[in-house]
């Protein structure tokens, strides 16, 4: 068992956790971390070892666990708050949680994330905020969910959360997946004062839409 | 005095004081109480039960580790792979017996022999290069050609340095 394996090692010394290193893959995968460590290198286990051949979407999901962890190596160094992201397909499975997460903690002002045909897809501009609030609970302006990843269940409560707390004025979800019930239970429990624009699927019932927009007069544009 | 069976049905018997040195045996007999039925250990065998024993023999009386004194000590006590001379006889064996001894000293939870047992094949380690490494523990060299380059290259670099 690698605990043992584990165990053995740590009475090594840097030498020959080096040699081990270079043993085998599995001995390399084990030895290396606490070699770095021992050189005095703190290097932090982030990816997992799979053999690309026989997983055709791990490059994708590889891609964006590598985007999480560069937006993670940002937070707090950058002089200015990074403004907006963009984001193309994902397949199921990824983390989506944690990378919009990571979004929300960085302080950007609009989030776009499409699966569908990027032509469709408008690229946002987003202005920068005056005086941005880096230290509000959430900053995110605009919101654009092109997806149904992000109303499964394990993003879903993540995704209603943002669209609670968030001083959203552009929000546009498409692509839900969501039913006509499940787009009245969302839209009954999102309150938006400052939302000025608002985009929905064909699903989202017109009743559902007309209570929504009684609720949010400062609307001013409905995209369906 | 408790009665142990082994994978291979070889009944031990033996006092309390010395297999209590198992931290595995010493809970099971606290949480069933003493009793004539037999436990069964279905990961050892009785070649490696009688090498275990052997050990905890020579060892009882000696306080058990603690897990927050371990813990403490984990540190420096990971550091040096230092045996004691008559551990050092006990554990000479061959390699299939060594592994065994390790695979049951964590399956019965008795600390120190798992210790002494590490120490041994880090030593048996220690000073040898990778491919020594793979010829004493028959292991597979599964890198790939540019792996294997790239290690290559690694290494001129940190010998010339």
């Amino acid at each position: 068992p690698n605990e043992l394996v584990l165990m053995i090692f740590v009475y090594l010394p840097a030498r020959d956790l080096r040699s081990m290193a270079q043993v085998s893959c599995l001995s390399r995968d084990l030895a290396a971390p606490l070699y770095f460590h021992s050189v005095g290198l703190s290097v932090e286990q982030k990816w997992l070892r799979i053999n690309a051949q026989t997983c055709l979407a791990l490059p994708f999901a590889r891609d964006l666990t590598a985007l999480q962890i560069f937006l993670e190596s940002l937070m707090g160094i950058q002089s200015r708050p990074i403004l907006s992201v963009l984001c193309f397909d994902a397949p199921p499975g990824v983390d989506l949680a944690s990378l919009f997460q990571v979004i929300k903690n960085l302080g950007c002002s609009s989030f776009t994330y499409s699966s569908s045909d990027s032509k469709q897809l408008r690229t946002i501009v987003p202005t920068p905020v005056p005086g941005s609030d880096s230290g509000a609970v959430c900053s995110l302006r605009r919101l654009s969910l092109d997806s149904p990843m992000f109303f499964s269940p394990c993003v879903a409560s993540l995704t209603l959360a943002t669209l609670q707390d968030c001083p959203l004025t552009n929000l546009s979800l498409t692509h839900t997946g969501l039913s006509g019930i499940k787009w009245a239970a969302l839209l009954r429990n999102v309150h938006l004062p400052l939302l000025r624009m608002l985009t929905v699927d064909v699903q989202c019932p017109p009743h559902v839409l007309a209570n929504f927009l009684i609720r949010h007069q400062n609307i001013g544009q409905v995209w369906i | 005095m408790v009665h142990l069976v082994t994978s291979d049905n070889v009944e031990f018997v033996v006092e309390k004081e010395v297999v209590e040195r198992s931290v595995l045996i010493k809970n099971m007999l606290e949480d069933v109480g003493e009793s004539d039925q037999s436990i069964p250990l279905a990961n050892v065998s009785s070649a490696v039960l009688r090498k275990v024993i052997e050990y905890c023999e020579h060892h009882r009386g000696e306080p058990l580790p603690s897990g927050d004194a371990d813990q403490n000590q984990d540190e420096t006590r990971k550091r040096t792979t230092d045996i004691s001379e008559w551990d050092q006889k006990f554990i000479t064996v061959d390699q299939e017996m060594l592994f065994e001894i390790i695979l049951a000293a964590n399956y019965l939870d008795i600390k120190s022999l798992l210790d002494v047992g590490c120490k041994t094949v880090a030593n048996m380690i220690k000073g040898k290069t990778p491919d020594e490494i793979r010829r004493l523990f028959n292991i597979v060299n599964d890198f790939t050609p540019e792996e294997e380059a790239q290690i290559k290259k690694e290494n001129e670099w940190a010998e010339d340095r």
